[in-house]
């Protein structure tokens, strides 16, 4: 459970991350978040981390306060919740199998960190978590040898490494093709009902959030201004949040299934 | 074709911004960097009557200088050994110690009142050339190779940690807070998330300070820090320009080798 009262994030340059916003998340559902780039969608992802402190109002995950937390209930917090980025965020340079073993970091002590020891129990964990995500064939592989869908799934797996209850994406699919950006969305909605994880989603294309979503947020200008299901979310909503009419590229595109690779030529 | 593309270019021509007037204070530099060269070149009588008129002198060191003793050049060969012992182990340990120091040094790895000190201290650490650090450690520990190995080490600490730091200033910032959102405190990001992005670069400048190394040996042996520039030493100290001229030469042969392998080695791990 998420709970947000009246919460406020305003940066150090004096922008308005967050506006008095007030939402409460239940556990196993899986929102997405859609906004114009700005609107907030980033700063409210990223307070529920606490990667962006709140200046202002109360933030509850899981029961934890993440408002005025301190730098270790932060970790122990970040512990618990997972989160995917745009851009993978893997260490390009060392295995898959490692980056998996980032997810046990805060269960595992500085020492054992410092001279590479996991142990066996972590291990498996990691593997059991590539398993799911379908490459655990690539465990041993290096993470730049990847393709975009496949190191999205690799971040995928580090999030399930860390048994998170709670996970958050920031556009976990803007840096990826269109079929690809399909079926990672797909991957990670598997995953989430297989497990019955708190998932929060940023996304700006509004085809996929809304074929993925149980429950669709909008934001402007750091405030909330669409609270419901994906159906109700229907094209006058999304020109509401968008306060602009609808461009194609608001669309990623057709799903992996209608592509022929013959007809793009 | 042609003409429709001249014409264009002539129709724009009004629109090209005018041409800033020249900067009066770089004229008034270059005045002043002129002014000092002058005053420098007066306050230390500068001449190169010398080159001319005492070339003589110099004719029976120059004699032997081509003439140069191959034989002591193979004789002292334990000594050459010593040169590359010393320059292998100054790097290893300076570059390990650098390691440490410039993750302390950089605001990725560091709190910002930490890494500013410690930028601080490798400044001032850095300011102290290889000759110093010799002549300060064989005041400490004697002549001999264990005042060159310490003297190299301080000099590769200096060197190579703000190399180091400063890749670690550059590194993809995505990993670093992937571990932040995982829960990993500081010294747990810095070995999962920065350390592995920096490896590659570290072990560069790991090598090319062994190069600096290998070319700073005559000035550690000079100054009493063992090796083959401490031979030099001994060598001129008795005027045996020819024997001194053989090692030169060798030396200069050997720095090149070590200097080409090294850099073929870094250039395979970039």
């Amino acid at each position: 459970m998420i709970t947000f009262r009246d919460v406020h994030v305003t940066y150090p340059t004096g922008t308005k991350g967050l506006d008095g916003v007030s939402l409460e998340i239940s556990d196993g559902e899986f929102v997405v978040v859609v906004g114009l780039s700005g609107a907030g969608k980033s700063t409210l992802v990223r307070a529920i981390n606490g990667l962006v402190p709140v200046t202002a109002g109360e933030l509850e995950v899981n029961g934890r306060r993440v408002d005025g937390a301190s730098k270790r209930e932060l970790r122990r917090l970040r512990g618990e919740v997972g989160m995917i980025f745009q851009s993978f965020n893997l260490v390009t340079r060392v295995s898959v199998l490692n980056n998996v073993l980032m997810g046990r970091l805060a269960r595992t002590s500085t020492l054992a960190t410092l001279v590479g020891a996991y142990g066996s129990a972590n291990k498996d964990i990691a593997f059991d978590a590539l398993e799911r995500v379908g490459i655990i064939e690539k465990a041993y592989t290096r993470a730049s040898q990847l393709s975009g869908g496949q190191q999205q799934r690799v971040a995928i797996a580090r999030v399930l490494a860390q048994q998170a209850g709670v996970v958050l994406a920031d556009e976990p699919v803007a840096s990826l093709d269109p079929p690809t950006a399909h079926a990672v969305m797909s991957d990670l909605r598997r995953v989430q009902r297989e497990l019955g994880i708190t998932t929060v989603v940023n996304l700006h294309f509004l085809d996929l959030a809304r074929s993925f979503a149980d429950r669709i947020i909008g934001m402007r200008a750091g405030k909330v201004v669409f609270d419901g299901t994906a159906d109700q979310a229907d094209d006058s909503v999304f020109e509401d949040i968008y306060g602009r009419s609808l461009r194609a590229d608001d669309v990623v595109a057709a799903p992996p299934v209608t592509i022929d690779p013959e007809d793009r030529a | 074709m042609t003409a429709t593309a001249t014409e264009r270019l002539g129709e724009r021509t009004p629109l090209r911004p005018p041409k800033p007037a020249p900067r009066w204070a770089m004229w008034a530099g270059v005045g002043v960097a002129a002014i000092i060269s002058v005053y420098c070149l007066w306050a230390i009588e500068f001449t190169l009557r010398p080159l001319v008129t005492d070339l003589t002198n110099g004719q029976e060191v120059l004699r032997q200088f081509f003439d140069p003793n191959w034989a002591f050049a193979w004789r002292v060969r334990d000594q050459w050994l010593v040169t590359v012992e010393i320059a292998v182990i100054a790097s290893l340990i300076g570059c390990a110690f650098a390691l440490v120091l410039a993750l302390m040094a950089s605001r990725v790895t560091a709190p910002t009142a930490l890494y500013r000190v410690m930028k601080l201290v490798l400044a001032v650490q850095r300011s102290l050339p290889d000759l110093a650090w010799v002549l300060l450690f064989v005041t400490v520990v004697s002549t001999g190779p264990l005042a060159g190995i310490l003297a190299l080490i301080m000099f590769n600490i200096g060197v190579a940690a703000k190399l180091t730091a400063e890749s670690i200033d550059a590194v993809d910032p995505g990993p670093v807070e992937a571990a932040q959102a995982v829960g990993a405190n500081a010294l747990q990001r810095a070995r999962v998330a920065v350390v592995p992005q920096v490896m590659p670069s570290f072990v560069s400048y790991s090598f090319y300070v062994f190069e600096l190394n290998i070319r700073a040996s005559l000035v550690i042996g000079m100054g009493g820090g063992g090796g083959i520039g401490e031979v030099i030493r001994v060598q001129l100290a008795s005027f045996s320009y020819a024997n001194i001229s053989a090692v030169v030469a060798v030396l200069i042969v050997v720095v090149f080798a070590l200097d080409q392998l090294s850099r073929t080695i870094r250039r395979r791990l970039i």
